[in-house]
């Protein structure tokens, strides 16, 4: 683990999204004082057709996304084909790291250099910043797995909300596997992951925080799915990530809604 | 017939001088029975014991069991799978200290085959006023000396009105200046040499990065359950922290279970030394401990409390100290006050400064012993001189 690619995706270019990304880009350049093992390289994605904003005080790699589609997912497997690192991370715009997470994952990698994937806790903060919570830390916890902070099969039936935005991800690993599949709404991290495990990549949740995540911005893409994905459908999504985790092809399958009669 | 008894006597004296020259001699150390429960007591009287093995000098454990199973006995117990005393069995420290200490030569006083010369030493420790008394009223002829780790004990363990000079008791080797000031307190009489405990070498930074694992060594249960179960109440968002409770493991599991956690709370109130705190430290781990009743010399000095660990008196303050040190670690964002405190502290009390204090305790003893017989003999020939003159 040396240099590392920082993929941020952008699908809108106003001024809201190019402040927000400033911010963004301010954390990579903090991290990167304090990460001395290497270069951390920003490579935003943006949509076709839009100008490459500019951004005053760090090197930005561009990756223009021909493929029409600019949904996160697509957006992401778009950018890794232009990563020339061996690990990756993926930032949004309206997130940022925590100033050591670099710094502190690799201390964790030297001794686990087969780990695929290091993931940070996340601290999640509500609009306002008034509150948070953690995510991915239930790996942390004693009784999660037989070895502490390692994500295997068996705890990814127990726990499907981890989150890979801020994980340090293997390059070949994350391409082997068949990378995102954008037609998995809500559940994509899920699956993906599913597919990790089912393919021998180790997962590890780094003890320490290093990833602060926006909950609940309005147009984010959690916004957008809390407002077209109705509650019930929540579970189904997580339901297709279960049966199509062996593919590593996007088969583009979509729920199934059971039929009132054959719930009651 | 008094003079053919003198001339015994100063030919054994002498016989005594040449041994001690020779290293012919024994250093006998009394132990109880640990019966398998760590004790760090037991441990600094052991590890004293090996260091003088290791220099060269004979060592030999002292027990003491009434009746103690022969191996025939036990044998026969274990051919009819009957039932087994413990009482009567010496367990030893095999299973907690390692098999190189109970590797050290061991032998039972009461089987009356235990006997010393005037060139042995025996070292007691502070808690056994019985042995005191018995081997004075014997007028066993080696020097003794008291291992005095806890003044507690002494004070626990002797009779009202009794006090060390009743059982000629004028030597002691104290772990620590505090201890050793207590002491003199009492019996200004006693000669009192510091030899500091050594935390093992074993005890030392991981070579993997910590997992988020809270260890908690304390004597009470309850002060567990007072602090794990406040902070889950208080702080269900880190509820995914684990906790540990390091009681009675084996010494070398113990320091792994160390170097796995990354934070240890610590609750000793009747500690003299702390090692438990020295060794979570060693480890890397932030120590977060409740301060003790006598403050150990590496904790504080006049000036106050060192910056090595994060110290409170109250122990429902804990669950609020602990999050916020959690959050700190999780954030690499430890003090650097704390980390170089600790380094600091870390670099005391290590093997090779104890194996040196060992050897100049011992060479000083023995030393010393040679100059009490030569003067023995001079004041024996200065009798005897005087009577013939008479």
């Amino acid at each position: 683990m040396t240099d590392i690619t920082v993929i941020i995706p952008l699908h809108d270019l106003s001024n809201d999204y190019i402040e927000i990304t400033k911010t963004a880009l301010d954390s990579v350049k903090e991290c990167e004082k304090n990460y001395t093992f290497g270069k951390l390289i920003p490579m935003i994605v943006i949509p076709q057709d839009f100008d490459e904003p500019t951004f005053e005080g760090i090197e930005v790699k561009y990756v223009v996304n021909t493929t029409g589609k600019y949904d996160f997912c697509s957006q992401v497997n778009f950018a890794v084909d232009s990563v020339e690192t061996e690990f990756f991370s993926i930032l949004e715009c309206d997130d940022t790291y925590a100033p050591k997470w670099f710094k502190m994952a690799h201390d964790y990698y030297k001794t686990n250099e087969d780990v695929g994937v290091f993931l940070p806790v996340n601290v999640q903060w509500n609009n306002g910043r008034a509150q948070w919570q953690y995510n991915n830390e239930i790996a942390l916890a004693s009784s999660f797995s037989n070895d502490m902070g390692f994500i295997d099969k068996d705890g990814l039936d127990v726990c499907s909300t981890f989150n890979l935005t801020g994980a340090i991800i293997n390059t070949k690993d994350f391409i082997e596997v068949g990378k995102y599949k954008p037609s998995i709404k809500f559940a994509f991290n899920y699956e993906l992951m599913l597919r990790f495990a089912d393919n021998g990549i180790k997962m590890m949740v780094v003890p320490k925080e290093g990833y602060n995540h926006h909950v609940g911005r309005e147009n984010s893409l959690t916004d957008i799915y809390a407002k077209e994905i109705p509650e019930s459908e929540i579970q189904l999504w997580f339901d297709l990530a279960k049966r199509e985790y062996p593919y590593k092809i996007d088969r583009w399958k979509t729920i199934v809604m059971p039929k009132q009669e054959q719930l009651k | 017939m008094a003079e053919s008894k003198r001339t015994k006597v100063l030919g054994r004296i002498s016989d005594a001088i040449t041994n001690i020259e020779n290293k012919n001699f024994t250093m006998y150390f009394f132990v109880a029975d640990s019966k398998n429960t760590p004790n760090s007591s037991m441990e600094y009287v052991y590890q004293m014991a090996l260091a003088m093995q290791n220099l060269g000098y004979k060592v030999c454990m002292l027990y003491q069991i009434d009746n103690e199973y022969t191996e025939e006995e036990l044998s026969v117990i274990n051919e009819n799978n009957g039932p087994v005393d413990e009482m009567r069995i010496f367990t030893g420290v095999g299973e907690w200290l390692g098999e190189e200490y109970a590797n050290l030569r061991h032998l039972n006083i009461s089987l009356g085959t235990w006997s010393v010369s005037p060139s042995d030493f025996l070292f007691i420790p502070e808690a056994f006023s019985s042995l005191m008394f018995q081997t004075h009223q014997h007028k066993i002829p080696c020097k003794r000396f008291v291992l005095l780790q806890n003044f507690d004990y002494v004070t626990d363990m002797i009779p009202y009105g009794v006090e060390w000079m009743n059982y000629g008791i004028h030597e002691v080797i104290a772990s620590t200046q505090h201890e050793a000031t207590l002491i003199k307190k009492s019996f200004p009489y006693v000669k009192t040499r510091i030899l500091s405990p050594c935390i093992p070498e074993y005890f030392r930074m991981p070579v993997k990065p910590k997992n988020l694992v809270v260890n908690m060594v304390a004597k009470k249960q309850s002060d567990v359950n007072r602090i794990l179960k406040q902070f889950y109440w208080q702080y269900p968002k880190l509820k995914f922290v684990s906790f540990r409770d390091l009681r009675n493991f084996p010494r070398m599991k113990f320091a792994e279970l160390l170097q796995d956690g990354a934070i240890t709370v610590w609750v000793d109130d009747y500690t003299t030394f702390g090692n438990s705190a020295l060794e979570a430290m060693r480890c890397g781990d932030i120590v977060i401990g409740k301060i003790p009743e006598n403050i150990p010399e590496w904790m504080g000095d006049d000036n106050g409390l060192f910056d090595n660990g994060v110290w409170f008196t109250n122990v429902d303050d804990v669950p609020s100290i602990l999050a916020n040190v959690i959050t700190s670690w999780m954030n690499d964002n430890i003090p650097e006050e704390l980390t170089e405190a600790m380094e600091k502290t870390n670099s005391l009390y290590r093997f090779d400064k104890w194996n040196e204090d060992v050897k100049n305790l011992a060479e000083q003893i023995t030393k010393e012993r040679v100059g009490e017989l030569k003067e023995f003999m001079l004041s024996q020939k200065n009798n005897k001189e005087e009577k013939e003159e008479e």
